[in-house]
């Protein structure tokens, strides 16, 4: 096993929401997150909306400091002994794309503005004009005819590319990617999953992949993390955790992946059946976890000591 | 599943955008049939007119949209003939819609209960109690707590508000439910959940479905028939399963190979 790019070692971070009326509330937005990338692997977290899979992006880009836990870059914990120039070197190396396309980009510039600058800063002026058409080649995006387009002339998948092309000219080793297909149509989200693989291959970027389309991250992901509630329900090679889940939380996620051989009018119950297990189960997987179970190599399954009662 | 007569038949319809380059038609010469007790799913990318169809349906389409051309019948009356008064009346108790985004559609102002009221008192002429009895079944029936009537949309997760929002639009019995992406914004076991609740809610109450979509697996698992729309106009209809199974069109092809799919997944 290589030495990790990326590792968070029980990472917490506890969120106090001040309400203009009321008492303040104590949000756990992450609780004891810990999982590891490799150079130009990708490791996706999955969950559902609310279960702090983009509060631990966050984390990583520096968003914020973690309550609790260490986030190490290269073995450097990040949030400790920072200098200028260690700064600078983290903030070029780790790199996010966002969800929106949309307002991720400033609608005032051209894409040439998008791209120069980050080239600039980080690169000096030197061959800067071909360095400039390169990066725009690497996302499979025309230079002559895009380079002078404003963002809303593009459709919302070559903004995306250009968003990827903004963390390649300054030679990202990490990409952040928070949903980065889910508001694109279908017919170009594989488009655009099909560069971040090839990226990850052919320029060994690593890529923390967010996404609640667990179709996705098996096709992109080497190691699939699962999320709740801000805990690690489980996680492991992609694969196993999808094609055979363990724990009972992943196992309800997975189940409802939209299957068109699985029809709903097949199912037995009065149609709430559904709805009180994943009830059921979601209140179990809301507990602290106690511990990982390594149930095959490289594959681990939270368990609570409650389970036990 | 089709009987002789349609719920709701559209014939050629046009609809046409005014733009300052001329007139841009959205939806051309769309014809489909929705059965009694039908599911219809309509999928096709952003942008193909699957939405201005159904606003044109339940004629919410606003201008620059105007239909050109067409027929809508709904048990062989023409919607698009309905006088303000009986359009008013038909909403909700004829045909109902479920938008994608349930914050937009409920009044953020009002509870729960008031939104209900609402629409009893002026459809039904229902008193206040008569109106809470009824809105704390409806809301039962999709598995929310009838203490949940006093609050407003905000102190509500999204998949809450949509179940609210589909009670509301079966309060009245329609014959038809629109629902544009009325999952789309939710997860995916959430998900699950409201559209099994819908499936066993048709086989209890009995009403149709106009189901739009962009996820063709979800629509294979939901719909009775399928249409596939592509620059404003049908290229593909028919049976879910078989157009899960053989699909004719290459356009359909096409949309299928896009989605990364999880072979031989657990379930």
């Amino acid at each position: 096993m290589n030495a990790p790019l990326l590792s968070l070692e029980g990472v917490s971070k506890t969120f106090h929401v001040r309400p203009v009326l009321g008492a303040v509330r104590r949000v756990d937005a992450l609780r004891n997150v810990t999982f590891s990338i490799e150079p130009g692997k990708a490791l996706a977290l999955v969950g559902e909306s609310g279960s702090g899979k983009s509060t631990c992006g966050r984390a990583v880009i520096r968003h914020f400091e973690p309550s609790a836990g260490t986030v190490r870059f290269r073995g450097e914990n990040i949030f400790e002994n920072r200098t200028r120039s260690g700064d600078r070197a983290y903030l070029r190396a780790v790199q996010m794309v966002f969800q929106d396309p949309f307002s991720s980009l400033n609608p005032t510039h051209t894409i040439r503005h998008h791209l120069e600058r980050p080239l600039r800063l980080h690169g000096g002026t030197a061959d800067l004009e071909a360095r400039l058409r390169q990066t725009l080649a690497d996302v499979e995006l025309d230079p002559d005819t895009t380079l002078e387009k404003f963002p809303h002339q593009l459709s919302g998948g070559q903004r995306q590319r250009v968003s990827f092309a903004r963390a390649l000219a300054v030679g990202a080793e990490l990409i952040v990617a928070d949903e980065p297909t889910s508001m694109l149509d279908v017919s170009i989200r594989k488009s655009v999953l099909d560069l971040m693989r090839r990226l990850k291959e052919e320029r060994n970027i690593a890529f923390l992949y967010i996404t609640h389309d667990i179709a996705t991250a098996h096709y992109i992901a080497e190691e699939t993390a699962v999320m709740y509630a801000g805990q690690v329900m489980e996680r492991g090679p992609s694969d196993a955790v999808i094609r055979n889940p363990r724990h009972p939380y992943s196992r309800l996620l997975i189940s409802a992946v939209p299957d068109p051989a699985k029809r709903f009018d097949d199912a037995d119950g009065d149609g709430l059946a559904f709805t009180r297990q994943a009830e059921a189960v979601r209140s179990r997987a809301a507990r602290p976890i106690s511990g990982y179970r390594e149930v095959a190599p490289d594959h681990f399954v939270a368990y609570s000591d409650a389970d036990h009662d | 599943m089709e009987t002789a007569k349609p719920l709701l038949s559209v014939q050629n319809l046009c609809v046409d955008y005014l733009t300052p380059n001329g007139t841009f038609r959205a939806v051309r010469n769309v014809s489909l049939d929705i059965g009694q007790n039908e599911i219809l799913g309509l999928a096709g990318e952003s942008g193909c007119g699957k939405s201005t169809i159904a606003f044109s349906i339940m004629r919410l389409h606003r201008p620059p949209a105007f239909i050109s051309d067409g027929k809508i019948l709904f048990e062989g009356e023409d919607v698009l003939a309905f006088s303000r008064r009986r359009l008013e009346a038909w909403r909700w108790s004829g045909a109902s819609m479920v938008f994608q985004s349930a914050m937009n559609s409920l009044n953020p102002v009002l509870t729960v209960f008031e939104q209900f009221r609402d629409m009893l008192a002026r459809h039904e002429k229902m008193g206040r109690d008569a109106a809470r009895v009824k809105a704390g079944e409806m809301l039962a029936m999709v598995g929310i707590p009838e203490d949940r009537l006093d609050s407003f949309p905000h102190q509500l997760s999204g998949g809450m508000r949509q179940r609210v929002v589909l009670a509301m639009a079966l309060t009245l019995k329609p014959r038809l439910v629109v629902m544009d992406e009325p999952t789309t914004a939710l997860d995916v076991v959430v998900q699950r959940e409201i559209l099994q609740e819908i499936v066993a809610l048709r086989k209890t109450l009995g009403f149709s479905v106009l189901f739009i979509t962009h996820d063709l697996a979800l629509m294979a698992q939901f719909a009775d028939r399928i249409a596939i729309m592509l620059e404003g106009r049908i290229v593909e209809q028919g049976e879910a399963r078989s157009l899960v199974a053989d699909p004719q069109h290459e356009y359909t092809r096409k949309l299928w190979a896009a989605m990364p799919r999880i072979e031989g997944a657990a379930a």
